[in-house]
């Protein structure tokens, strides 16, 4: 049975982990959805390209702006009822992602003679750390940068020791990958390269410090290479993912949108420094396990830290669970007060942001979701019918809402109300009530046949 | 002995046939003497027609599927090969044999070495050989070396004869007799060989001196069912221009990387032309070489699977010359396209009969290994054009034949699929320590239309001339060759593990 479990350990692991992290998810979204807007519009995103709405040459990634890998781990769920629609499938498949995580985990600390009776609560540890649960629980794609920070630590930390060409091809895919994760990482792969680097520049061997080198940046060049292409093919410009952040105002934004937890992306790199702490030990057996027991108090430091600001320092720092409950509230309240105040209305919902309203409606029929804002099929589509526009507000990087606009002037606070199309004028009006709408402009169309009759 | 001095074993005239096609008379259904066999001609007509009349009937829908199934059997096999490479950097399988271990072995129990060298104009290479193997770290009096020399091949039987060699080095004369292929004059060698083990060599090979005593220690240490230990070649002139560099990758991508995933996952091996070390007892059961299929070594290391015997892989390098010219290159590697074909249709004869006895996975590993290298080559082409023409023309007419989600595992293949195998290049010149290779292997894209010109090529000629054997060209880089063990070692240094 022992040798059966040591053989099988990690199966049994990913699997464990997996079911926990399943009912947790479930167990979580009991009463009603509680997903990110990120996992909400990823799951739209992916709903579209399965649907083969995204015409054209972005049909291959669905969108620029948001990073084109954790959208594409969403394919499978989908379209899966219940899961796809809702956003739920991203916390599903978050908690796939993590299973994976705690596996990796596991096996790195198997290396350092770590028994399991410190090993398994260490892990528990891990996986219910209010941010990691907190990331799994609302579908962010944090956990799959999580996973590649966590082998991509693991592999730098053999590298390191080893220099072995394995794990120094892994940490460049895992850096290719990283960057269509999180575009940020490219700053992190820079760093990564000075490190190797430093690591080899007294390897006096022919060619072997730019081959080493090579060896890491080919697939971050490739993946960047590219995105750049995409970008090129599919809008004309390179570094059309990279305007949003032109400005510092706009930078800013986009981290704000991101919600980037740093103390999240810093745990691998403070992981790392504990299982170097565990290889210090070369004497024997007591000063291995000296050194093992620091690396398990440092773990057990970096682990902690997150719960107590969760449990202790309530006051002080925000929680890590919920924090999208006050927008979710908002669009709740703007859902409700379309169901009450127009509900016979067709409604169109622009730009990524109003996936989200899909997502949370439960009637979802009611809504068109448009990237384009196509007037004459608008026209086709609702004759005879009551419209609505509801975009989001210019601000922040509502830049990405302009893919493909033909009307930029929509997201305008002053925008001019008439707009022309074809034979048939249609009039906007802007409708503004109350705090839910501080994000949003309903804005009612009027055709200008059926308001002269 | 001289050429002229027969052999006791060596056979009488009317027994020449039985020797050189042996495999045809006692397993024909093994042997490539008929590409095809009636049944394979009609199933392929019967796919062939049901294709042209989906075509007619049905033409976008049929392109479609067509496309499909190509675009998933693409990412299947870039999976495949992505976990031989992991296999083979992960752990190593592959017998490493020790200094001390070499040298513990007592020439006393050295046990006797056949070494066939298959020779067919190689006069400029002969004197080189000669001193090759007599640099081989092996008691002399236990070596069988034998030179098999075509009848027709006057320049090289002459220059043998007035070369000095030692005694341990005979000639035999291989009668001038169609197919002219190396497998049926090793047959030959095969029949009179007198040692316990048996390895071939080709003219310009260098094996690392001290392999032969590697092989034998390693025969003692592996699985009964292992009976050949295939040595990993690499080549003695990688610097000399880019087709050269870019040969040697691939070299290394296939002796490091794959070959040793192969191994390690228990899968077939696919032999490599030379450095196979045999127990020649069981080679004899196997009925030898395939004298109809131009490459033997891949059709023995498939059978040998049959058999339920093993290939395991050897940390020996023997070091031959890489063709540096590319008319010379594209016949050689048509050569190879057309064996590899060659072999899979001749496995493929019975699939329920292999499936029966490689099982699920092997059957597997042949289909990706063995069929896969030429399907993909004689594919290729067609999607780089349409990749191209998409990309360049915005041409809708290709688009359509890639709906979602075809069109997203297309990309994937198309962009996971080119970087793995250019990466994987990369990777293997790394690892064998040719780190000046590395930045050249990212031209490896270009290499691959010259390995689909080849492949289209041999598949033609296994229509037009399916047994015919493509020589390769040696001794084209002499200069360089003479300078050989200066340059073939790689750059010592850290990391290469």
């Amino acid at each position: 049975m022992q040798n059966w479990f040591t053989r099988k350990e990690k199966y049994v692991i990913f699997t464990v982990v997996l079911l926990g992290l399943l009912v947790l998810v479930f167990w979580y979204h009991r009463d009603q959805v509680l997903v990110s807007r990120e996992a909400a519009v990823r799951s739209w995103v992916g709903i579209d390209l399965l649907a083969g709405a995204v015409k054209g040459r972005q049909g291959l990634i669905g969108s620029l702006k948001w990073e084109p890998l954790p959208t594409l781990l969403l394919l499978p769920v989908v379209r899966i009822p219940g899961l796809g629609n809702s956003g739920l499938g991203a916390a599903v498949v978050g908690a796939v992602i993590s299973a994976f995580t705690v596996t990796l985990l596991n096996t790195w600390w198997t290396r350092f003679d770590m028994p399991r009776t410190v090993r398994f609560p260490l892990l528990i540890l891990y996986q219910m750390c209010p941010p990691v649960l907190a990331a799994v629980l609302t579908g962010s794609s944090a956990v799959m940068m999580l996973l590649l920070l966590m082998a991509g630590a693991y592999f730098l930390g053999s590298w390191l020791r080893t220099l072995d060409v394995r794990s120094l091809a892994y940490l460049g895919v895992l850096g290719g990958l990283a960057i269509v994760t999180l575009y940020l990482s490219v700053v992190l792969v820079v760093l990564m390269a000075v490190v190797i680097v430093l690591r080899v520049w007294r390897v006096r061997a022919r060619s072997f410090r730019p081959a080493t080198l090579l060896i890491y940046l080919i697939p971050c060049l490739y993946t960047a290479t590219l995105w750049f292409t995409a970008n090129w093919l599919i809008m004309g410009d390179p570094v059309f993912f990279l305007r949003g952040i032109a400005t510092k105002e706009r930078f800013l934004a986009e981290m704000a949108e991101l919600e980037l937890d740093w103390y999240l992306y810093l745990m691998p790199l403070l992981m790392l420094a504990a299982a170097w702490v565990a290889t210090q030990g070369r004497r024997g057996k007591a000063e291995r396990a000296a050194w093992v027991s620091v690396a398990v108090l440092l773990l057990l430091g970096i682990l902690a830290a997150p719960y107590l600001t969760e449990y202790v320092m309530k006051a002080e720092t925000p929680t890590y669970f919920g924090r999208n409950e006050a927008q979710l509230e908002r669009i709740d309240e703007i859902l409700t007060y379309l169901d009450h105040a127009h509900p016979e209305a067709k409604v169109f919902v622009c730009g990524y942001t109003g996936y989200q309203f899909i997502a949370r409606s439960r009637r979802k029929e009611r809504f068109v979701h448009l990237m384009s804002v196509d007037l004459s099929r608008i026209e086709r589509e609702t004759r005879g019918q009551e419209l609505y526009f509801l975009v989001p507000r210019a601000h922040g990087v509502t830049r990405w809402e302009d893919i493909n606009l033909r009307l930029p002037g929509l997201f305008d606070d002053y925008l001019e109300t008439n707009v022309q199309s074809g034979d048939l004028r249609m009039d906007f009006m802007l409708g503004r009530l109350g705090e839910a709408w501080s994000d949003w402009h309903l804005i009612r169309a009027i055709r200008k046949d059926l308001s002269e009759e | 002995m001289t050429e002229h001095q027969a052999d006791a074993r060596q056979p009488s005239a009317r027994d020449y046939k039985r020797v050189f096609f042996e495999l045809l008379g006692r397993r024909p259904h093994l042997s490539a003497y008929h590409v095809l066999t009636p049944g394979q001609k009609w199933t392929l007509l019967a796919i062939l027609g049901a294709l042209a009349a989906a075509l007619a009937l049905w033409t976008g829908g049929t392109l479609i599927v067509v496309n499909a199934l190509l675009i998933l059997y693409y990412i299947v096999l870039c999976t495949w090969k992505i976990w031989l490479i992991d296999e083979s950097l992960i752990s190593r399988r592959e017998i490493v044999i020790t200094p001390e271990e070499v040298a513990a072995l007592k020439d006393e129990d050295c046990p006797m070495y056949t070494i066939l060298v298959p020779l067919y104009h190689e006069t400029e290479t002969l004197a080189h050989l000669v001193r090759s193997i007599a640099g081989l770290d092996y008691p002399k009096d236990k070596l069988d070396v034998l030179f098999l020399l075509e009848e027709d091949d006057t320049d090289t039987r002459e220059a043998f004869s007035t070369l000095k060699h030692p005694r341990y080095i005979r000639g035999l004369v291989v009668p001038d007799m169609q197919p002219k292929t190396k497998p049926k004059a090793c047959n030959l060698g095969l029949h009179v060989a007198r040692g316990d083990y048996l390895v071939i060599y080709d003219a310009e090979d260098r094996p690392e001196p001290d392999q032969l005593k590697k092989a034998v220690v390693g025969f003692t240490r592996v699985e009964e069912n292992v009976v050949c230990i295939q040595a990993k070649l690499n080549f003695y002139n990688p610097r000399h221009n880019l087709l050269t560099r870019l040969f040697t990758i691939e070299y290394s991508m296939w002796f490091d990387l794959f070959l040793p995933g192969l191994d390690y996952l228990r899968q077939p091996v696919p032999l490599g032309g030379t450095s196979n070390h045999f127990q020649t007892t069981k080679l004899r059961e196997l009925c030898g070489w395939d004298a109809f299929n131009v490459t033997e070594d891949c059709d023995l290391g498939v059978r040998m699977a049959d058999e339920n015997y093993q290939t395991r892989i050897l940390d020996s390098t023997t070091w031959e010359e890489a063709c540096s010219r590319p008319g010379f290159w594209i016949r050689q590697r048509s050569r190879w396209i057309k064996g590899y074909a060659q072999t899979y249709l001749v496995h493929c004869r019975r699939p329920l009969r292999m499936l029966r006895r490689l099982g699920f996975w092997k059957t597997f590993g042949f289909h990706m290994m063995i069929g896969g290298t030429p399907i993909c080559l004689l594919i290729n082409p067609v999607y780089w054009v349409l990749a191209l023409f998409w990309v360049v023309f915005r041409s809708e007419q290709i688009a359509v034949y890639f709906p979602f989600p075809i069109i997203l595992f297309a990309a994937v293949s198309l962009f996971v699929g080119n970087f793995v195998f250019v990466f994987a290049g990369v990777l293997a010149a790394y690892r064998r320590g040719y780190y000046d290779l590395v930045k050249t292997a990212l031209l490896m894209p270009f290499y691959w239309v010259m390995m689909s010109i080849g492949a289209w090529k041999g598949f033609l000629q296994l229509i037009t001339r399916p047994n015919y054997w493509e020589k390769t060209k040696h001794g084209l880089d002499k200069v360089r060759g003479a300078a050989a063990s200066a340059e073939r070692r790689p750059a010592s240094g850290q990391g290469t593990t």
